[in-house]
């Protein structure tokens, strides 16, 4: 199981769209609107590297409004 | 999952709220320090059994982390950082002396005094006190559903004083200013406690346990919470021998004399249906309900210590409530209604305040090379740091931040975290709305 982050710009009034699509996608499993550098934060789960990569290219690049995505691979989740 | 949690929270509230039905007959023969001496020893042993138990199943049958009880004992002479660098053990002593025991002298001196109506003022109380206290001390914001509830709270307070002294047939002025008292000093004491309990800290070695072996969570929380009540009981035996020698106040004097007349039945009084009930109903299996609720909570929106303060007010409308049908105290319908109907309000109130002003954030972190395992684990130990991910990417760490106010962000990051040797930049991230949640 692979857990990456994808964190989003997106352009102005694209925000609702973009994260509607978002919410349209099962394997992204949380959605945050966030006040910062980025306006989404977008967790995704896949099985192995070959699923994240078809993620990408066939449901998430496709979407209209996003400027620019950076995306962190999750090594390790610590907790309280 | 929180729905069941919360579910969890709610049937622990309402099994505490039946106390005052099952102690209002032991109260007619036994003695209300006997009772609290034998539902806080026993509940200690069997909830610290329970820990050696599942010590020794996961020990024996399970492939994850051994749960050392040595680092469990070791823990308690460390120092509590949060708790004015007290030693852990003086920690549980104070939590169980003056959060618990004398707490629960308070609750039940109230309660054979005066009813259960009155005594659930305390309750209101200790929720108006720890607003004070948090608004006063930790300088939270004071919005207007914050004062909606409070004085919604005010408002129950008053019409349970007004209508326990238009009762003619139930309590005298005296007892009514003297079970004030009480009520105020239990009010005290559960506000003492619900602070203190949340000064709780994890060390080093603790939470590198619970990153590999979940299961070392829920046995801490056991060995914490039966160490709170037998530390308490251990201190109410020289509380007693002071107040037996030094009789400053007579109820509790009258108590601590029949404790002692009636220590050579022990046994007995402990196979009293009533004291069983109490102990595995009202004591045992709600903090065992915590503690899974606890345990299991998934940090969506708010803290599993935010829904649980707001749900406490269950607890003195259960008191009311089960007061009214089993223990027949006479309560005008009407206004016990409206006490209801308002204190239900109260609870919505809160869960809006809290909501509302609650801070969620994620703060993005480059950290220099060679201290990847040590920022980690100090992230961890911070107040309102909720999880810490490792990542692989422009940044190198991320840390989810839930805390009550902006200050309080303010305070982690430039007082708290900046300071960690080996971070380099920090970039905060605040969220605005959670849009998808699936665990």
């Amino acid at each position: 199981m692979i857990k990456a982050l994808i964190f989003c710009k997106v352009h102005h009034n694209a925000m609702e769209s973009v994260v509607n699509q978002f919410n349209q996608i099962s394997e992204i499993k949380k959605v945050f609107s966030l006040t910062g550098d980025y306006d989404i934060l977008a967790e995704i789960e896949v099985e192995n590297s070959d699923d994240l990569y078809n993620s990408f290219a066939k449901k998430i690049d496709p979407i209209e409004g996003i400027i620019k995505t950076n995306t962190h691979v999750v090594m390790k989740e610590f907790t309280k | 999952m929180e729905n069941k949690n919360i579910i969890y929270i709610i049937i622990a509230n309402l099994l505490w709220s039946l106390i005052p039905v099952f102690v209002s007959e032991l109260f007619k023969s036994i003695s209300i320090i006997m009772i609290i001496f034998l539902r806080f020893f026993i509940s200690g042993i069997i909830l610290l059994l329970i820990a050696s138990l599942l010590i020794y199943f996961n020990n024996k049958y399970f492939e994850k982390q051994e749960i050392s009880l040595k680092l469990i004992l070791t823990s308690i002479f460390t120092r509590n950082e949060k708790f004015y660098n007290l030693r852990y053990f003086t920690y549980l002593s104070l939590l169980g002396f003056f959060g618990v025991i004398l707490q629960i002298i308070g609750y039940f001196l109230a309660l054979k005094l005066t009813t259960v109506s009155f005594t659930m003022i305390g309750f209101q109380l200790s929720i108006i006190l720890i607003a004070v206290y948090e608004h006063g001390i930790r300088l939270e914001k004071l919005d207007i559903f914050k004062i909606l509830y409070l004085m919604i709270l005010i408002f129950c307070i008053s019409i349970i004083i007004y209508v326990k002294s238009q009762d003619e047939t139930g309590l005298n002025t005296v007892n009514l200013l003297i079970g004030g008292i009480y009520v105020l000093f239990f009010g005290l004491c559960i506000s003492f406690f619900n602070i203190a309990i949340n000064k709780d800290s994890y060390s080093e070695a603790e939470i590198k346990l619970i990153n590999k072996n979940p299961n070392f969570k829920i046995v801490r929380m056991l060995v914490k919470i039966s160490l709170i009540f037998l530390n308490g009981i251990a201190f109410l035996l020289p509380f007693m021998m002071f107040i037996y020698f030094f009789p400053l106040e007579i109820h509790l004097y009258t108590e601590i004399k029949l404790f002692f007349n009636q220590f050579a039945n022990l046994w007995s009084i402990l196979c009293n249906w009533e004291m069983i009930v109490l102990i595995v109903f009202s004591t045992i299996i709600p903090y065992i309900l915590i503690f899974v609720a606890s345990f299991n909570w998934i940090p969506y929106n708010l803290s599993y210590g935010q829904w649980s303060s707001i749900l406490s007010i269950i607890e003195p409308i259960g008191g009311l409530f089960f007061g009214v049908l089993f223990v027949k105290e006479i309560f005008p319908i009407g206004y016990l209604i409206i006490i209801i109907f308002l204190l239900i309000i109260s609870i919505l109130l809160r869960y809006i305040n809290e909501s509302r002003n609650k801070i969620n954030a994620y703060i993005l972190i480059g950290q220099k090379q060679g201290f990847m395992k040590s920022v980690q684990l100090n992230l961890l130990q911070l107040d309102g740091v909720e999880s810490v991910r490792s990542l692989i990417g422009t940044h190198d760490i991320l840390v989810n931040v839930k805390t009550n106010s902006i200050r309080d962000v303010y305070h982690l990051i430039n007082e708290e975290l900046k300071i960690i040797e080996g971070i380099e930049t920090v970039d905060v991230l605040f969220i605005d709305k959670i849009n998808k949640y699936k665990t």
